[in-house]
């Protein structure tokens, strides 16, 4: 947990629970320490099957998906955050066999500068540099904006509708000028213009201020009330739906 | 005696061996699951606590990514 304070949205921590308490006792659990809506997740799904006995023991992946190392938590605990340190400061790196020509497009690309990596690619076409490469750098960069598409309207659809919208503010900020995804910001632009939209997202907002405050000020009988009641009033909504369902974990 | 202990030693031959390929077998600690060097894939079948959005492993490249395996009790 502290890890996941300290780094934000640089590190993404999955928290395995391996005791078979089931998906309910899971999110009470995590409902009564505060850190429901917090930055790390939950699952009582493994992942993989790290091949260590004993908990707690975890697995490190890097930025592509890599596993960098696992083994027991205390134990290694200085060598993995040297490990995520290393990860994070070379968050946007292009890899070690990126051709010359294209390591700009994978700074440009970290930057939040889309269009300008596919312009970099581009040329290099256009000189006959590096072309299959470039072709590829083109084609992953376009499938990584997709992606991200995709988990935006996840959020969309999960109720998460206030990240959603800064995520497509900042997704519509970075893809400016790149054909390859502008029909798809088009779509999404008519969602978030929406009056469904807009009560989903103030749904979202009221849920998240009254969380905020019932984990400041604790948990009791009128949080679950307050829950029930902002489910009411947004009735319909998806974020009424996730309301409903918290207001299932206070336990009195 | 002599077929007797001839069977002993004979049976205690194949004892040892089964326990040395048994013990091969065995993986322990580090030595069994997913290896350093491997790719990670893995598709959530229920959107874990706090996913916003993220339903597999895959949707979290581009950062480091630490699965911590431990219990709530």
């Amino acid at each position: 947990m502290e890890l996941a304070k300290e780094y934000g949205d640089d590190l993404q921590v999955i928290l395995v629970e391996c005791q078979n308490t089931g998906d309910l006792e899971t999110e009470r659990f995590t409902w009564d320490k505060g850190w429901m809506g917090g930055p790390a997740m939950w699952s009582s799904e493994r992942p993989m099957n790290a091949g260590m006995d004993g908990i707690p023991h975890y697995v490190l992946l890097g930025n592509d998906g890599t596993v960098l190392s696992k083994g027991y938590s205390v134990a290694d605990k200085s060598k993995v955050e040297d490990l995520i340190a290393e990860q994070v400061k070379a968050r946007g790196d292009a890899p070690d066999d990126a051709p010359k020509s294209l390591k700009k497009a994978y700074a440009e690309f970290a930057k939040g500068k889309y269009q300008k990596a596919i312009e970099v690619a581009e040329k290099a076409i256009e000189k006959g540099d590096d072309v299959d490469a470039a072709r590829q750098l083109i084609d992953s960069l376009t499938l990584k904006m997709e992606r991200r598409l995709q988990l935006i309207e996840r959020q969309l659809g999960a109720g998460e509708a206030v990240l959603a919208k800064a995520n497509f503010e900042a997704f519509v900020d970075a893809a400016r000028g790149v054909d390859a995804v502008a029909d798809q910001i088009a779509t999404l632009t008519e969602t978030f213009d929406s009056e469904e939209t807009k009560r989903e997202i103030e749904a979202d907002e009221t849920l998240q201020r009254t969380l905020k405050k019932a984990f400041d000020d604790g948990i009791d009988s009128k949080t679950a009330k307050k829950l029930e009641k902002l489910a009411e009033d947004y009735a319909g909504t998806k974020c009424a739906e996730r309301a409903k369902h918290l207001a299932t974990l206070v336990v009195e | 005696m002599k077929p007797i202990h001839t069977l002993g030693v004979a049976a205690g031959a194949v004892l040892v061996g089964a326990l040395t390929l048994s013990s091969a077998r065995v993986p322990s600690g580090n030595q069994d699951g997913i290896q350093v060097g491997a790719v990670a894939s893995y598709q959530f079948r229920a959107a874990p606590v706090n996913a916003r959005g993220v339903s597999s492993l895959d949707d979290l490249r581009g950062k480091p990514v630490l699965i911590d395996f431990w219990g709530t009790r």
